[in-house]
């Protein structure tokens, strides 16, 4: 029998290293597409949706007392619960395989330029299932560990960057589309997708004040969101921080580090960043796998994970360009995903209800 | 051709035993089997059959003032044989009273003796040095406490050196070690409970802790561990941690094993468990956290501050022991850019005439290094000296002016030897030594990337690792404890007035181990 049960300061770390990583480096790009120089709306809008949906998602989640994925496995029949596991776990595969995807050509870019994607996914991919190996509480006590490693560079960074930032340049000007925010907000929204996992994780969890601690995520992130946005703005510009889908991380390379005994300290933040996309995919192909043993019972989730990461593999590393990636990824997320996200819970919670009353 | 000679030497066996005229027997847990008898020839015949042949038994059957035969034996070395003359053969020899059980209460001027009621365990007591006696017409046998081990007696601690605080250690007579620690614990809650592993070695084995604080649930999983196997026999305590150990693939010991008393004491007093294992100069101490590993004794003895910057620096020490060499390899050799100009060059220029890639001028270097340790240990003292001046000046100085390494490398090898010497545990140290290696081959692979990642797989497996029962990061990975306490005595060390509570091994109600006396 796995152990499944978590504390509260797992969760929440397990939660901020999966919102933060991806969202942090695209952030300004997508605020600045939608907002210019007034993208700071855009991303209180976003953060706005975060908090609605996070609570959203809390909610829903303390309607499974017993586990979501543990009622949909248990639940299952012919038709619902497959169906409602298979679509939960293509969504992860296909959000999975996009971050896949980024993380690769950043890592190619910085890292490895002569590595291939393939290789750089394959080695991460080996250590994912080494963490995921020993379920849930393995897996929460390797990110409770690594929280700090990742938050406090960027702590630093944030401190350090703040004298960098040209005031100008952040300062919003002009009129500003609520509609059009709104649109970035949701698109923001779409990289903030990730709070969704709460749906499975928190009945997983003891502990008090679940809610406070929960809120103090997203402020937390809020935090980072805002302090990342005002950073890259304020040293890229409007047009810089259009030019590739991570203005976030290439902002941090205008950050020198004091005493000038590293010229790139950039690369490091890069590689304690990777710790985030570490926890993002490791989700993925954890909670994938999850949602894909409700279709197929009898195979072990750790079979299910090792074919879900194959598959990431072999898709994330076919060489297209990230930005076509991107195109096709976000009208996924904006139109399909997020629907689908908010949804579903909808539907099995009504599954449910039925179903109790049908036992009364 | 075997199957002759074994045949042989079982008539040849048979032979001897008819000479004696009793035929022994072991059972297949290689106990012998035998009840000890009324008739004491038969116990005498038993006993020289045992023993046949072997020149260090000391037995000799005696009549009492009375009349009455007796019988001693002894193994001569382990044994007082003045204190067995004084205590038991003198005054048997005087007595002329009743005979039987009375003897024991009467006639023995010791207090330390037990009755034992079959020869097996008649014979174990008398292996470990005590003196067994044998009455006619009794039919059990009562073993004197008359040891008299070679030991070296309490030396001063060679591997765990501290600036302050006491400088004996154990030794490797159990009894000593359990009296070191309980001259510094008087407690009448300090339970010592022993007991003997190995089916041919019968070494003693100690379970020491405080009845009140340890957990239960921790002392019967260590005792029911260390009753878990069947060996052999047991040569040291570090065989014994192997065994118990759950995973056995993990370079880092889940045991922390120390030399001195007062640290093994202080475990005690955490709620730790202490195991003793006669013939053994080191104790095992369980649970250990990663945290354990990194504190001195001293730590405790010196003020904060000064404590607090030591530990910060064995930490520091413990990341250049495992990483220094890789990540030197990942930056010059894939991510130069990220170095100042000016040590760019530098280390370009003291490469000019290596004819080696970096990642193989590392490593030969570490693997010299590594030799050199090696053949220091094995040689005496002063030889091993020798071998270091040798290996590292001389060798060194020529290796770097025939231009097969560059003295950046001699830099960051010796950097890495010095750190590596800095964490307080050898058997931890050597982990990190171990796990060089696979930092360095990863950064030479793929980079900072596959340094990254060899650090995260080290991360993942810290972080599900447990001791007893307890996360091996704790307090940075805690689970389910609440480590607010084990906070303070971390990577900082609080003063020694704030750490007013016991760390996470103790039982919850038993936490203050510090507080302000009621006036």
């Amino acid at each position: 029998m796995e152990e499944k049960q978590l504390v509260l300061r797992q969760t929440k770390r397990m939660i901020f290293m999966e919102l933060f990583s991806l969202a942090a480096f695209i952030m300004p790009y997508v605020t600045t597409l939608y907002g210019g120089k007034k993208g700071i709306y855009v991303l209180l809008l976003g953060l706005a949706l975060l908090f609605f949906f996070g609570v959203y998602f809390f909610l829903v989640s303390n309607l499974f007392p017993e586990g979501y994925d543990v009622w949909l496995k248990e639940n299952r029949d012919v038709f619902f619960g497959k169906v409602v596991g298979a679509v939960y776990g293509v969504r992860f595969l296909l959000r999975g395989i996009f971050a896949a995807e980024y993380f690769a050509a950043l890592a190619k870019k910085y890292l490895l330029p002569k590595g291939s994607s393939f290789l750089i996914l394959l080695c991460l991919f080996g250590v994912i299932l080494f963490a995921n190996y020993g379920g849930w509480v393995k897996r929460a006590k390797t990110l409770e560990f690594l929280y700090w490693w990742m938050v406090f560079p960027f702590l630093l960074v944030l401190f350090l960057g703040i004298g960098q930032i040209s005031w100008d340049k952040v300062v919003p000007q002009g009129d500003f589309s609520f509609l059009s925010g709104l649109g970035g907000g949701w698109e923001l929204f779409c990289m903030f997708l990730p709070c969704e996992f709460l749906l499975l994780s928190l009945p997983h969890t003891k502990g008090k004040g679940r809610a406070r601690g929960l809120f103090g995520v997203f402020f937390l992130i809020a935090v980072f969101m805002c302090g990342i946005y005002l950073i890259t703005m304020g040293t890229l510009g409007e047009n810089l921080t259009l030019m590739t889908l991570w203005p976030g991380f290439q902002s941090l390379s205008f950050i020198p580090l004091p005493g000038g005994f590293l010229q790139r300290f950039e690369l490091f933040l890069l590689l304690f960043w990777m710790l985030g996309m570490f926890a993002l995919m490791g989700a993925y192909s954890f909670y994938g796998a999850k949602m894909f043993s409700v279709m197929v019972p009898k195979w072990k989730e750790f079979k299910i994970e090792i074919l879900f990461l194959l598959l990431v593999l072999l898709l994330a590393s076919n060489g297209s360009k990230l930005q076509d990636s991107y195109e096709v990824y976000i009208m996924y997320m904006k139109y399909v995903d997020v629907i689908l996200a908010i949804i579903l819970p909808l539907i099995v919670y009504t599954r449910k209800r039925k179903k109790e009353g049908q036992r009364e | 051709m075997l199957e002759d000679v074994k045949e042989e030497m079982e008539k040849e066996d048979v032979k001897e035993d008819a000479q004696v005229g009793v035929k022994i027997e072991y059972d297949d847990k290689n106990q012998l089997v035998g009840e000890i008898s009324e008739n004491l020839s038969l116990n005498i015949a038993f006993i020289k059959t045992v023993f046949r042949g072997d020149k260090d038994i000391v037995m000799k059957e005696l009549c009492s003032g009375g009349g009455n035969s007796f019988f001693v034996v002894y193994v001569d070395g382990l044994t007082d044989g003045f204190m067995v003359e004084r205590s038991v053969i003198q005054p048997l020899l005087r007595y002329e009273g009743e005979w039987g059980e009375q003897v024991e209460k009467s006639c023995l001027s010791t207090i330390d003796f037990s009755k034992q009621e079959t020869m097996q365990d008649a014979m174990v007591q008398l292996t470990s040095g005590n003196a067994a006696l044998f009455l006619d017409g009794v039919n059990h046998c009562v073993t004197i406490s008359s040891k008299k081990l070679p030991l070296r007696g309490v030396g001063e601690v060679q591997k765990e050196n501290s600036m302050r605080g006491p400088r004996d250690c154990f030794d490797e007579g159990i009894r000593t070690s359990t009296a070191l620690i309980r001259r510094r614990i008087r407690d009448t809650k300090l339970r010592v409970e022993q007991g003997k592993i190995g089916e041919r070695s019968y070494t003693d084995y100690a379970v020491l802790y405080l009845e009140d604080v340890a957990k239960d649930s921790l002392v019967q999983r260590v005792k029911k561990d260390l009753e878990s196997f069947e060996i052999d026999g047991i040569l040291d305590g570090g065989m014994v941690e192997q065994l118990i150990e759950k995973k056995w693939y993990s370079p880092f010991p889940t045991l922390q094993s120390t030399q001195r008393p007062d640290k093994a004491a202080s475990a005690i007093m955490e709620g730790r468990v202490v195991i003793l294992f006669d013939n053994s100069p080191e104790c095992l101490i369980a649970p250990a956290t990663f945290n354990t590993f990194f504190q001195a004794a001293d730590d405790y003895y010196s003020r904060f501050m000064v404590a607090g910057f030591a530990r910060i620096l064995r930490y520091i020490a413990a990341v250049i022991a495992i990483g220094f060499p890789g990540f030197y390899v990942a930056v010059s050799t894939f991510h130069n850019q990220v170095l100042p100009t000016d040590l760019v060059l530098k280390i370009a220029k003291a490469r000019e005439t290596v004819p080696f890639p970096i990642l193989m001028e590392v490593l030969m270097m570490e693997i010299a290094f590594e030799l050199l340790r090696e053949a220091g240990i094995r040689l005496p003292g002063q030889m091993g000296n020798t071998i270091g001046v040798v290996g590292g000046l001389i060798v060194g100085q020529a290796a770097v002016e025939a231009g097969l390494v560059s003295t950046i490398v001699v830099i960051v090898v010796a950097l890495t030897a010095i750190a590596s010497f800095a964490i307080p545990n050898e058997a931890f140290a050597q982990a990190f030594r171990l796990l060089k290696f696979l930092f360095i081959l990863a950064a030479g692979v793929l980079g900072l990337y596959g340094f990254f990642l060899g650090l995260l797989v080290l991360a993942i497996h810290l972080s599900g690792f447990e001791s007893f029962g307890v996360p091996y990061m704790m307090p940075a990975v805690s689970g389910k404890y609440e480590p607010k306490e084990d906070k303070k005595d971390f990577v900082l060390k609080y003063p020694i007035w704030d750490l007013r509570k016991r760390p996470i091994f103790a039982r919850p109600k038993e936490k203050t181990r510090l507080k302000k006396r009621e006036k």
